[in-house]
C-alpha cells in the first residue's frame, strides 16, 4: 500500500518532508493549487490531473509515500518569491508538478494528466 | 499530440498524418473515429495503403533480385536530375543545394503488417534517438533499443548516449566549472573581494554533473514515451536482416522489423600494455569519478584527451600529457600546436614522442607507468595517482552479430552510402558508427532526423556532413569550421591559397592581465576571384559561440570581402574576424599595436 499524506502551504510540506526523507522508501510529491471552500482548485491542469494521479497510484510501489501539497492561493503561488519557486528542491515553475523526491523524475503542467507518463513515473526503477 | 494542431495541418499532409494517428495508440485512435466517422477517408486511406504496400513489394523484389553494390552508386549520377530540389536560397557552386536532392521515390510508408515494428533504431544516443522520434512523427511503428556495457571500473549510464552521459554535456559542465574557478582569481582585479583560497569539491561538482545527466535521463525516457517510440533496454543482435534478438535484464526477446537503423556509437579504446585495463581509467568513468582524480597521466591528444587534460588542471589537479606523435590530429597542426602551447603556458607538461609500456600499482595505491621516447628509445617512469586513456574511440559493431545480416564493416565502423544505406538495403547506419565521418552529436541528430524523414516522411534530402563547425573546449577555447591550412593547400595549391590572420587581445584580459600569447585567428581563402573562404579558425574564449554564426555564413559560400565588409561588434572577440588584413604570404606582423588600432 502506499502511504498517502494531505499537507497544506510551505510550512507543512517542508516539516513533512523532514520526516518522510529518513525513511528509503520513494516520496512522490504531487504540488497543486489549492482549493476553494466547494473544493475546486483555482489550477485548471491541477483539476485534470488529480483524478489520473490517483488512480495511477495503484502502480506506485509498495510502502513508498505519496504526498499531496497544497501549494495555497493563486496570488501566492505568483509570487515569483514564493518559497516553493526559490527552494532548489522544489524549484517549480509550473502547477502541478508531480516529482519523486530529491530524484530526477519529475512531470508538470499537462503531462502530470498523462496516463501513461504518470505511471511511468510511479514504476520507474532508475 | 493536439487535436487542434492536427487539425489545422490535416489538409497539408493528409496521409502522413492520419497515418501518425493511426499507430499511435489507442487515444489518439479514439479521438479520431469521433471526429471523422466519414468512411470514405477510411477507405480512400486503405486503398492508398495497399498501394503503396504493392510499389513496395515491387521494389522489394527489385532489390532482392539485384543485389546490392555497396557504396554510393547512386549518389553523384543525380544530381541536378528530376525537379525534385525546393527553390535553393543560394545558387552559390558552393551551396549547391541541388546535389542534396536526387529523384522522388516510392515513399516505404508504414505498417507492412509480417514485422513487429516499421523500424527498430539500435542505439539509444543522439542518432538513434533523433532517427526513432522523427520516424514515429512521420507515422512508422518504431522502436529503440539502447544498452550500456559497464566500463571495467563498473561505470554505466542510462539512455542518452556517449554526448548526454559521457561525453559532450559532462565536458562541457566541467569545463565550465573550471573557467569559473579562473574567473574568481580574474575577479579579485575586477575589485571582487575574493577570498584567494578557494578550492574546488569534486565530489561535489560530480553530483552535480550527474543529477544534470540522471533528469537529462529521465526526460529523455518521457519524450520517448510522450512520443510512442517502445524503448527496449537490451543489447540487440542481428538474426538476419530482418530479425534481431535483445539481450534484456533477465531474458531474451526477438524482434523483427522492415527497417533497421544502426546507431551504436563507439567507445573508448585501452591500449594494449600491461595494466591497461585493470588501472586506467577512460572518459567513460571520469565524469562520475568516485575520487579526486589527483596527479593525473593523460595518454593521447586527440579533443578528448586535451579537454580532460585542461578542466583537471583548471580544478587544481596536476595533469600531464603523453603524446605519441601530434596533437589534435585532423585539426589545422598550426592551431593545434597553438592549443597546446597555450596549454603549456598553463603548466600543463607534455610528454612528446611517447609511449607508455605497462602500468603497476604501487602499495600505496599510486600508479607507477613505465612509458618510453619513440625517438630516442629512451625510457622513463612515473607514479600518478590517475591514469586516464584518451587515445581513441571503436565502433561498437562486435556484439551486432553484423555478419549474421551480412552487413561489411570497415575495421570497427559500417560504411554507408550518402543515403546512410549500408550494403544491406533495408539496414542503415547513423552516428559515430559510421565510417569516416565526422564523430559529432549535432552531426548525428541532423543525420539520424533526415534518414527517418527519407524512409517515412517522403522527403530526398541528404545529409551534407561538409564544413561541420567544432570547438576543443580546452582552458583556451579552439573552434573552427571548412578546411584546415593544409587541406587547402592539398585541396587547391599552396600557390592558391591565402590565409588571413592575426593575434588580437581580449579586452576584458587586461585587467586581470590574462596571458594574450596565443589569442589567434585565421581565415583560409582562395588566393584570387572572389576569394572564397575555406575555412575560418579561431583560438580564444567562447570559441564556439563565435565560430557557429561564421560557419552559417560560411555554407552560404562566404568570401574575403563579404567578410572584411562586415560591421563588427565592438568590444567582442568575434569582430576580430571582420578586421583580418594581414596575409601570411606578406610576411607582416601579425600581433596588434594596440586594442583598437
Amino acid at each position: 500500500m502506499v502511504v498517502t499524506h494531505n499537507v497544506k502551504g510551505w510550512e507543512e510540506f517542508a516539516k513533512k518532508m523532514e520526516e518522510l526523507e529518513t525513511g528509503n522508501n520513494a516520496v512522490h510529491v504531487l504540488f497543486s493549487g489549492g482549493k476553494d471552500e466547494n473544493g475546486e482548485s483555482w489550477c485548471p491542469y491541477c483539476v485534470k490531473a488529480e483524478p489520473v494521479i490517483h488512480d495511477a497510484l495503484k502502480k506506485a510501489p509498495d510502502h513508498s509515500h505519496f504526498v499531496h501539497v497544497d501549494v495555497g492561493e493563486r496570488a501566492y503561488w505568483k509570487d515569483l518569491n514564493c518559497p516553493f519557486r526559490k527552494d532548489p528542491n522544489t524549484h517549480l515553475i509550473f502547477l502541478p508538478t508531480l516529482l519523486r523526491w530529491k530524484q530526477p523524475q519529475r512531470l508538470d503542467g499537462e503531462r502530470c494528466s498523462n496516463k501513461d507518463l504518470v505511471e511511468m513515473m510511479f514504476e520507474d526503477e532508475d | 499530440m493536439s487535436l487542434t494542431l492536427w487539425n489545422s495541418r490535416f489538409s497539408v499532409t493528409f496521409v502522413r498524418q492520419y497515418a501518425t494517428i493511426f499507430t499511435s495508440g489507442s487515444v489518439a485512435t479514439s479521438s479520431l473515429q469521433n471526429k471523422f466517422t466519414n468512411s470514405s477517408i477510411l477507405s480512400f486511406h486503405n486503398n492508398d495503403k495497399q498501394r503503396q504496400r504493392t510499389l513496395f513489394t515491387m521494389q522489394n523484389n527489385r532489390q532482392s533480385k539485384a543485389p546490392t553494390t555497396s557504396g554510393a552508386t547512386t549518389d553523384t549520377a543525380n544530381i541536378g536530375g528530376i525537379g525534385a530540389a525546393p527553390p535553393s536560397a543560394s545558387q552559390h557552386s558552393y551551396c549547391n543545394k541541388q546535389t542534396l536532392y536526387d529523384h522522388p521515390q516510392v515513399r516505404q510508408q508504414s505498417s507492412t503488417g509480417s514485422y513487429d515494428y516499421d523500424l527498430v533504431v539500435i542505439g539509444g544516443g543522439s542518432a538513434g534517438l533523433a532517427c526513432a522520434k522523427e520516424a514515429v512523427q512521420n507515422g512508422a511503428r518504431v522502436a529503440c533499443l539502447d544498452y550500456v556495457k559497464p566500463t571495467p571500473i563498473g561505470t554505466k549510464w542510462g539512455i542518452g548516449g556517449t554526448c548526454v552521459n559521457v561525453g559532450c554535456i559532462p565536458k562541457k559542465l566541467m569545463h565550465q566549472a573550471s573557467l569559473l574557478g579562473e574567473a574568481v582569481h580574474e575577479a579579485a582585479a575586477y575589485g571582487w573581494n575574493v577570498d584567494d583560497k578557494i578550492k574546488p569539491d569534486w565530489s561535489k561538482l560530480v553530483t552535480s554533473v550527474q543529477n544534470h545527466i540522471k533528469s537529462v535521463n529521465w526526460v529523455t525516457r518521457v519524450d520517448l514515451r510522450d512520443k510512442k517510440v517502445e524503448y527496449i533496454n537490451g543489447l540487440g543482435s542481428f538474426v538476419d536482416p530482418h530479425t534481431m534478438v535483445a539481450k534484456l535484464k533477465t531474458n531474451e526477446r526477438t524482434i523483427t522489423a522492415e527497417n533497421f537503423v544502426i546507431a551504436v556509437g563507439g567507445r573508448p579504446r585501452y591500449p594494449d600494455i600491461p595494466g591497461a585495463v585493470e588501472y586506467g581509467i577512460t572518459s567513460d568513468d571520469l565524469f562520475s569519478l568516485d575520487h579526486e582524480p589527483g596527479k593525473t597521466l593523460v595518454v593521447g591528444a586527440g579533443y578528448i584527451g586535451l579537454e580532460c587534460a585542461g578542466f583537471l588542471k583548471g580544478l587544481g589537479y596536476e595533469p600531464t600529457v603523453m603524446v605519441r606523435s601530434i596533437v589534435l590530429r585532423g585539426f589545422d597542426q598550426q592551431m593545434a600546436e597553438l592549443v597546446a602551447s597555450s596549454m603549456d603556458e598553463r603548466g600543463i607538461p607534455f610528454l612528446r614522442k611517447t609511449v607508455p609500456l605497462s602500468v603497476e600499482k604501487k602499495d600505496d595505491g599510486k600508479l607507477l607507468v613505465k612509458y618510453k621516447n619513440t625517438e630516442t628509445g629512451e625510457e622513463g617512469e612515473d607514479t600518478y595517482d590517475t591514469v586516464l586513456w584518451a587515445v581513441g574511440r571503436k565502433g561498437l559493431v562486435e556484439d551486432l552479430n553484423l555478419s549474421n545480416a551480412g552487413v561489411n564493416t570497415v575495421k570497427d565502423k559500417i560504411q554507408v552510402d550518402t543515403k546512410e544505406t549500408t550494403n544491406v538495403p533495408n539496414i542503415y547506419a547513423v552516428g559515430d558508427i559510421i565510417y569516416g565521418k565526422p564523430e559529432l552529436t549535432p552531426v548525428a541528430v541532423l543525420a539520424g532526423r533526415l534518414l527517418a524523414r527519407r524512409l517515412y516522411g517522403g522527403s530526398n534530402q541528404r545529409m551534407d556532413y561538409s564544413d561541420v563547425a567544432t570547438t576543443v573546449f580546452t582552458p583556451l577555447e579552439y573552434a573552427c569550421v571548412g578546411l584546415s591550412e593544409e587541406d587547402a593547400v592539398k585541396q587547391y595549391g599552396a600557390d592558391n591559397v591565402e590565409v588571413f590572420h592575426g593575434y588580437y587581445k581580449p579586452t576584458e584580459f587586461f585587467i586581470p592581465q590574462k596571458s594574450v600569447r596565443y589569442c589567434y585567428l585565421k581565415a583560409v581563402a582562395e588566393r584570387s576571384g572572389d576569394q572564397r573562404v575555406y575555412g575560418l579558425h579561431y583560438l580564444g574564449p567562447v570559441a564556439g559561440e563565435v565560430i557557429q554564426g561564421f560557419a552559417a555564413a560560411l555554407k552560404s559560400g562566404l568570401t574575403i570581402n563579404t567578410l572584411i565588409n562586415t560591421v563588427g561588434i565592438h568590444p567582442t572577440t568575434a569582430e576580430e574576424f571582420t578586421r583580418l588584413s594581414i596575409t601570411k604570404r606578406s610576411g607582416l606582423d601579425p600581433t596588434p599595436a594596440s586594442c583598437c588600432s
